[in-house]
């Protein structure tokens, strides 16, 4: 519910909503990057070295906050930091574009390779993540709803095992896969909670089962059993993220106890509100190549108004924006909350 | 005082294009703003000089675009129209990207021409006064067996990226009816392959961009 009467900070807002609870309106918290060379260039900390140095991450993340005036701030900007600490080939890419696991040479073929490096969280790719979350609470306090990631063991799977040969071992070997994945969970754990121990109010976990690449069906069969773990061992509100068109495993993804869904544009809000149900809140779904990255401010308002109307509890873009995204498109986000919340409610 | 990037908003109105690591300066990011009759260039990089980059790429705004310089302000330009109803606009992507990317001197000395890439032809633009203003027409030399084939699907071509007002199959005038063979002479490298051009734009867009496909989590 809204009830514009309360006069909640951003961080409370941001909790509020993932519990549930009453907001003064909903808030704009973004579960993945929303960091843009503009950006970069204000505050001196382009990609890659962003993505690797705990001072230039925090400073790059906050300005979600400070310049876009988003309610939450995620310094996590890509997805491949436990995999490089993991012993990942990597590809940092440079200011414009975003860093890679080289998922065509994989470093391990099977479950008896699955070993976490000792030193995994004091890998400088790892704290580069834990470090900044410490400076960003230090600094906001708790004003502002810091988020973390740590990546879901499908994701770490694609990575460490390589897409093709990982998704023709859950054909081959389902049983064998499971155990995989119980243990990359560890994985999933060990990097959470180093993040919660730092600070992180939120944690998203990315785990790409999308609707490109495997079914609904698989989701239950292979994921939705350590979801529902992870949301019992990790002790802070969890967003799942998966990219694509996912309506077909909504259902099951309401049963995980997890906070929220971060669901992407191809899923329409009022379509994703009906297949969830009451079972966990949304985040998203504001659509990232065409509208932030492509259109204009009136274009992000209809789409966040969309949302909103749906019912959607949470707005954000849909996944990490487009590097090149222009500032006043990411900045029309919370305007238009501000003004469907006050055209709705102030009269 | 430096200003924050909603000031700079309020003050130069929206980013038409973004270019995202200039190559001759520092990789900085160059934005071009157009409000009212102004395009602004500009950059939230702090790096020294950054202010003598951004008037040298005004600077090649004018060159290669046939703008006028803003005299009160060294990263201002505008067009003779003053760019009225979004006039002369469309064209900006190229302008910006030429003016930063490329280090060369539009060259007018031919006249409007470039060699076409799907014929032996040179590809000439030519412009004529007309009681309505000035008029483009497209044409060339002729060497090829149906040549007009190429005039029309180049003139396609240049009023799709110039947002030019089509007078017939080979003619057409800038919005404002006025002169500017500079803005016609940028796009015609681009008119004249229109797939091609469109896979690079393309190319370009999707870079920076997180997807499924991008990350290499998808067949598609």
């Amino acid at each position: 519910m809204i009830d514009i009467s309360l006069k909640l900070t951003k961080k409370e807002r941001v909790l509020n909503a993932l519990a549930g609870l009453d907001v003064d309106r909903p808030p704009v918290s973004n579960p993945t990057n929303v960091a843009t060379v503009e950006l970069m260039d204000y505050v001196d900390a382009p990609f890659p070295d962003a993505c690797r140095n705990p001072e230039l991450n925090a400073k790059l993340a906050i300005t979600g906050y400070t310049e876009l005036g988003f309610d939450s701030i995620a310094p996590y900007f890509s997805i491949i930091q436990e995999s490089s600490a993991l012993g990942c080939e990597m590809q940092w890419e440079q200011k414009d574009n975003w860093p890679t696991v080289r998922m065509g040479n994989p470093i391990w073929k099977s479950l008896s390779d699955i070993k976490i490096p000792s030193g995994f969280l004091e890998h400088p790719d790892n704290v580069a993540i834990t470090r900044s979350i410490s400076i960003l609470k230090n600094e906001v306090k708790d004003g502002v709803a810091v988020l973390g990631k740590t990546m879901g063991p499908w994701t770490l799977a694609y990575h460490v095992f390589g897409v093709e040969p990982f998704l023709l071992m859950t054909i081959d070997d389902p049983v064998g896969t499971r155990k995989i994945l119980d243990e990359l969970k560890k994985i999933t754990i060990l990097f959470g909670q180093a993040q919660i121990d730092s600070g992180a109010d939120v944690l998203v976990v990315p785990d790409h089962a999308t609707g490109d690449l495997v079914s609904g069906k698989y989701y239950e069969d292979f994921l939705l059993e350590i979801h529902q773990e992870l949301a019992e061992d990790l002790k802070v509100p969890l967003i799942l993220h998966i990219c694509g068109k996912t309506i077909d495993r909504m259902p099951f993804i309401a049963q995980t106890g997890m906070a929220a869904f971060h669901f992407d544009s191809k899923n329409l809000p009022q379509e994703a509100m009906e297949a969830v149900g009451d079972g966990i809140r949304l985040v998203g779904n504001i659509n990232n190549p065409e509208t932030l990255y492509s259109k204009g401010i009136d274009e992000v308002q209809d789409e966040v108004f969309r949302a909103l109307d749906a019912g959607v509890q949470l707005i954000a873009p849909e996944c990490a924006i487009p590097l090149k995204t222009k500032i006043e498109n990411l900045i029309a986000i919370p305007d238009a909350v501000d003004k469907w919340t006050t055209d709705k409610f102030s009269s | 005082m430096k200003l924050r990037p909603y000031e700079i908003i309020e003050k130069y109105g929206r980013c038409i294009e973004l270019i995202s690591m200039d190559p001759f300066f520092g990789e900085i990011t160059v934005g071009l703003f157009v409000k009212d009759s102004l395009m602004t260039v500009h950059s939230y990089s702090n790096k020294q000089n950054v202010e003598s980059r951004l008037e040298q790429i005004r600077d090649r705004i004018v060159e290669v675009a046939g703008a006028v310089p803003v005299e009160t302000n060294p990263h201002q330009a505008t067009f003779d129209c003053k760019m009225e109803n979004g006039c002369c606009t469309a064209p900006l992507r190229f302008v910006l990207k030429e003016a930063v990317m490329k280090d060369r001197k539009a060259d007018l000395s031919q006249g409007i021409t470039c060699k076409d890439l799907r014929s032996e032809m040179i590809i000439k633009v030519e412009c004529q006064k007309t009681k309505e203003g000035f008029v483009y027409k497209v044409g060339g030399d002729g060497n090829n067996e149906k040549p007009e084939i190429r005039y029309r699907a180049i003139t396609n071509g240049l009023i799709k990226y110039g947002g030019f007002l089509r007078i017939d199959h080979f003619t057409f005038t800038l919005a404002c009816k006025r002169r500017n063979d500079k803005l016609v002479n940028i796009l015609l490298p681009m008119a004249r392959n229109i797939s091609a051009t469109e896979e690079s734009l393309a190319a370009e867009d999707a870079s920076g961009q997180m997807t499924t496909q991008s990350l290499g989590f998808s067949v598609n």
